[in-house]
């Protein structure tokens, strides 16, 4: 559970944030976080709630160990589930209405602060299915 | 076992495993022996085999990293007793399987009370805001949980919801540790994303008094190898200092907004964790000002009538604590991966995916990943 999940902010309220973990969104809390989050940010989550604003120039390094574990690791890996379950950890309830198809091309365009290359090659990877929770 | 992953940059890493093999032969005694406090860094460690590519005089031993495992049994024995009496029970989902002196959350639901497995406490706000029952959410976790029941409790609880608090905080276990006889630890590696919330720098009077260094290291194996050869190093060198190898997360400060919720809905408090010792300020409880949603005052708890059965022959058995104070490994237990299995654990640390037995019964420890080559 110390793993924590990285995500995507594709939306954001003073209160909560909708969540885009490759492909699977879910809403977080935003109550501990330490600094505004604004769309196209990436943040740190954990049992739910946002930890941490990942510094852009982080983002791809921070979201390559999730995207091999989500992407290669068997169905019960330890890691894995618990990548998952952080994942999970957000509110389901809170998705929004119309969840457009989860491919790889659901993430929303790259926030000025990101480069857009960690977007294209970090943020969207050919595994939203790989992330598992809505199959 | 075979692992499927591999390393990001094995260039690095060979150079980082060339780098620990000097660096430990130069210490000048063998073994060196490090520990780490989180269940994600044995998962890591042992996932990518890191142990196998250790030099065999560094020993990097688990200590009570896992929170469902040092959760102690009179706290699972509370809200057992809540459980059967009546209280519709929410908790992290580990913990439902975890033994208390008379059976789990789990055997508790098989008499028909309410247990709910939730992944965050809001999924439990969630929960009491559908049902007019009474709902305890049972609070477990490091500092990293904690701070997310502090915020929901800061936010307003619904009526019908009130919290069983068994949070932990990690900073004054390491000192019990380093003060322990049996457990000669010369370093500890500290979990990144508890240091994203407390700061490195909560670690320095750690360091003054004790006079052992302090890594804070990631995830990913890189990371933990190069955090590794880093303290290694400290080690070396008699350095007394904290130093964060994991700067992308971790700042000297910390997440201050965190800390103040933190602080503003817990206190410390004295006491036992599962198989250490009397932790002091160890264990966080509610503040007076919030007895209104602490479960402890809003229900009387009547845990001693589930003391009356005498733990089983293999519980008494079970090795745990002496695992998690790091003087023995999963193998020095006879029951380990006979009759202690995932599907029937005897003990916390084979329920938990952040417990030691359960990780290597998953991935393989140390006498596997070292294979024919060293023969033990």
């Amino acid at each position: 559970m110390c793993l924590g999940v990285p995500g995507l902010v594709i939306d954001a309220d003073e209160l909560t944030a909708l969540v885009d973990f490759w492909g699977v969104r879910r809403r977080v809390r935003l109550d501990l976080v330490d600094e505004p989050v604004a769309v196209g940010d990436y943040v740190l989550n954990h049992v739910g709630f946002a930890i941490r604003r990942i510094p852009p120039e982080d983002v791809h390094t921070t979201l390559d160990m999730y995207e091999q574990l989500l992407k290669d690791a068997n169905r019960d890996d330890l890691m894995t589930a618990d990548v998952r379950s952080e994942i999970e950890a957000g509110s389901a309830d809170a998705r929004l209405k119309d969840t457009p198809p989860r491919t790889v091309r659901a993430v929303e365009a790259p926030s000025p602060r990101a480069p857009a290359d960690t977007v294209e090659n970090g943020g969207a990877r050919g595994f939203s299915r790989a992330a598992g929770a809505d199959d | 076992m075979t692992n499927a992953l591999e390393f990001r940059d094995p260039h690095r890493a060979a150079d980082l495993n060339a780098a620990l093999a000097r660096a430990t032969a130069q210490v000048g005694h063998a073994p060196v022996s490090l520990m780490h406090v989180c269940g994600s860094h044995e998962q890591a460690i042992a996932k990518f085999g890191l142990r196998a590519t250790f030099p065999r005089d560094l020993n990097v031993i688990m200590g009570p990293g896992c929170p469902v495992c040092i959760t102690d049994q009179p706290e699972i024995d509370e809200a057992v007793a809540l459980a059967l009496k009546g209280v519709r029970v929410a908790t992290y989902g580990d913990m439902v399987r975890v033994p208390g002196t008379a059976g789990s959350l789990a055997d508790a639901q098989a008499r028909g009370a309410h247990v709910d497995t939730v992944y965050s406490v809001a999924q439990a706000i969630d929960l009491a805001r559908r049902t007019a029952e009474e709902v305890v959410f049972f609070a477990t976790g490091f500092e990293t949980t904690a701070v997310a029941t502090a915020a929901v409790i800061l936010a307003g609880l619904p009526g019908n919801l009130s919290i069983l608090s068994a949070h932990k905080y990690i900073p004054p276990v390491m000192e019990i540790v380093a003060e322990m006889p049996d457990t000669r630890v010369e370093g500890f590696l500290a979990a990144g994303h508890a240091a994203t919330i407390t700061g490195w720098g909560i670690f320095e009077p750690f360091v003054r008094r004790y006079g052992l260094p302090v890594v804070v290291a990631g995830f990913e194996p890189l990371d933990i190898l190069a955090a590794l050869v880093r303290l290694v190093e400290l080690v070396r060198g008699r350095e007394r200092a904290v130093v964060n190898m994991f700067p992308r997360c971790v700042t000297r400060d910390g997440n201050l907004n965190a800390q103040r919720q933190l602080w503003r809905v817990f206190r410390p408090i004295g006491g036992r964790w599962r198989g250490i010792a009397h932790v002091p300020n160890g264990n966080l409880r509610l503040r007076d000002e919030w007895a209104e949603v602490d479960a402890r005052r809003r229900f009387t708890i009547d845990v001693a009538s589930l003391w009356t059965q005498a733990p089983s022959t293999l519980v008494r058995q079970c090795i745990c604590g002496n695992i998690m104070a790091g003087i023995a490994s999963p193998g020095d237990c006879p029951l380990f991966a006979t009759e202690c299995v995932p599907d029937a654990p005897v003990g916390a640390c084979m329920v938990s995916s952040e417990g030691t037995c359960r990780i290597w019964h998953q991935y393989g420890g140390v006498p596997n990943l070292r294979g024919a080559a060293c023969p033990l």
